[in-house]
């Protein structure tokens, strides 16, 4: 189907933003972070070069991207496998206990009464103090990473499904309703689509967490993974390669936020204009 | 050819009483605070009848009530000869404040009711008569649109056709005009005036707007306030047979009736807060 433009034009045109700015203010949110990035590392660079900081605690673009190429051309790869196993396979059990139990609170007055507190405390709590306990409990390998990512990102997801369940509109329900929707089709047609951006938004929050939990993890306790080469690197101050490491780190986080927008995008076309992000 | 048969296929209403909603004694409360007390009307087939009462009086509570969405402390609320909470395909509500799911297009919205209650009818159909209602409300182009895309107006537009689409035969309004400017109104106001002498549907129809009732209705409940009763039951039908006379003499006789009520019901409402 295709939009009839007279009426989005009539729509923009008594609307805040006029359609030629629009396009220039899209042209700048696309081009400006990518000149701050350049011109922060040309700085650092002739810096770094300039005035000769001691090497072992400092570097700049250039040497760190050699580190980079020395990480690449060795156990970055195999690294990345397993520290990104750990991410997914936390994620996947986060969301999978998120899910049911966030719906529950969101519908049951009782269980959001009787266990609401218990999971703000804990989503409030550093749980990552409790690493070193699952460490012990689950061992060096991945098990143990796997653990910290799903008590730190868990909550996240679940708190916001939560809230999003509660804030349904009401007037929705009562007219879905009113046209004859069963409880399932109160569900699919009211109830999912509301929580989305809710989801998303928990979605964002866990991944943050969850990458903070699989570097912690492995540079607490392992023997592969990116947080242990970073660990790795640091202790030997190979310092263009460490932070090559988290550079590294960087990008990926930036990568999966960018692909968790595109979700959002994909899921609720209905929001395209109105959130813009 | 499917279109006809889809829309004749409706429920037959051939046998239907006379009385399609009887409102019994009704009592209703939130929590402690009585909202209607010992209300009782009953309203036939094909009437326009508009309640008119002041803010807060009631009127969406009674109409929830008449849609089964509430269920009455005391008393009951009978529809074409069941109680009024046994979900049916009897009745449709337009919104105030439109109701529209913000995921569906536009055509997707007008279907919504068709899609829950006629699932005897396949895809095609339903898609066909929601086109339907969506050209016959002018809004065929905006099909694929989604209601943000669209003024307040529009989306009320969508609201209607989303009610007629299904047929029903109770077309419950709260306010439906209230919340566009003064044009956009009007031209609905025309627009369901057509719609429901076309389809001689029951329409019970809340608002404020005293010219409104005047010109759409057939009958006018009067509501006083705190708590809610029924205060008066206006039939204008005889009235309106002479429409010279209805236009030159009674409309202003029952207009400033209708507003010397409103304005004791206001000045009513003021005294009380003063006094607590
Ligand atoms: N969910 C609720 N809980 C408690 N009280 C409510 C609730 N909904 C409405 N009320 C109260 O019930 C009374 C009647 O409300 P209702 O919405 O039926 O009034 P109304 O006549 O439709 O008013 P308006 O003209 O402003 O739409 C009001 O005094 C309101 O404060
Ligand atoms: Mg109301």
């Amino acid at each position: 189907m295709t939009t009839p433009m007279h009426i989005s034009e009539e729509r923009s045109s008594t609307g805040l933003r006029a359609p030629r700015e629009s396009w220039i203010s899209k042209q700048r949110s696309r081009w400006l972070p990518v000149a701050t990035v350049i011109v922060i590392l040309l700085v650092w660079e002739i810096l770094g070069r300039t005035i000769g900081w001691n090497p072992l605690f400092f570097s700049y673009p250039s040497q760190i991207w050699s580190g980079f190429l020395s990480l690449a051309a060795g156990p970055l790869w195999n690294d990345l496998a397993v520290s990104g196993t750990e991410f997914v396979l936390g994620m996947l059990i986060s969301i999978a206990l998120a899910i049911p139990v966030g719906f529950l609170l969101g519908t049951r007055r009782n269980a959001y009464f009787a266990l609401d507190p218990i999971i703000s405390a804990l989503y409030a709590t550093p749980v990552l103090v409790l690493a070193p306990l699952l460490v012990i409990w689950f061992g060096l390998g991945i098990q143990s990473k796997i653990a910290i990512v799903v008590i730190l990102s868990t909550f996240s997801i679940m708190i916001n499904l939560t809230e999003g369940v509660r804030a349904t509109d009401v007037g929705l329900l009562r007219a879905a309703r009113s046209f004859g929707a069963g409880r399932w089709r109160v569900y699919r047609d009211v109830i999912f689509p509301s929580v989305i951006p809710y989801f998303v938004t928990g979605l964002r929050l866990a991944v943050g967490r969850a990458m903070i939990g699989v570097v912690v993890g492995e540079y607490i306790a392992s023997t592969v993974g990116i947080g242990f080469q970073i660990e790795a690197d640091a202790q030997v101050f190979a310092t263009p390669r460490y932070l090559a490491g988290v550079a590294v780190i960087v990008v990926l986080a930036v990568i999966v936020t960018e692909l968790l927008k595109l979700l959002e995008r994909k899921l609720a076309p209905w929001r395209r204009l109105d959130g813009q992000d | 050819m499917t279109m006809e048969t889809a829309l004749t296929a409706a429920p037959a209403r051939a046998t239907t009483p006379a009385t399609l909603i009887s409102v019994e004694n009704v009592t209703f409360w939130y929590g402690s605070t009585l909202i209607l007390d010992d209300v009782s009307c009953s309203i036939a087939e094909g009437e326009f009848v508009s309640v008119i009462g002041a803010s807060g009086c009631g009127k969406s509570t009674l109409l929830q009530l008449l849609d089964g969405a509430l269920r009455p402390g005391n008393g009951r609320v009978v529809i074409e000869g069941h109680d009024a909470s046994k979900r049916d395909d009897s009745r449709a509500v337009v919104y105030q404040d439109f109701a529209l799911m913000p995921w569906k297009t536009v055509a997707e919205n007008v279907r919504l009711g068709l899609d829950y209650r006629r699932g005897d009818l396949r895809m095609k159909q339903r898609e066909e008569i929601a086109h339907h209602y969506l050209d016959r409300i002018g809004l065929g182009r905006a099909a694929g649109m989604y209601p943000y895309q669209l003024s307040g107006g529009m989306k009320q537009r969508v609201g209607l056709a989303r009610a007629f689409a299904v047929q029903p035969s109770i077309l419950l309004m709260d306010e439906p005009f209230s919340a566009l400017d003064a044009q956009n109104a009007e031209i609905l106001r025309e627009e369901v005036r057509g719609l429901v002498a076309e389809e001689r549907r029951c329409v019970v129809f809340v608002t404020h707007n005293l010219d409104e009732a005047l010109q759409l209705s057939d009958r006018i409940l009067l509501m006083r306030s705190t708590p809610g009763r029924l205060a008066e039951d206006i039939s204008l039908v005889e009235q309106k047979s002479d429409p010279v006379a209805w236009e030159r003499i009674h409309y202003a006789e029952y207009r400033a009736r209708l507003w010397e009520f409103l304005k004791g019901e206001v000045a009513a409402h003021s005294e009380l807060k003063e006094r607590s």
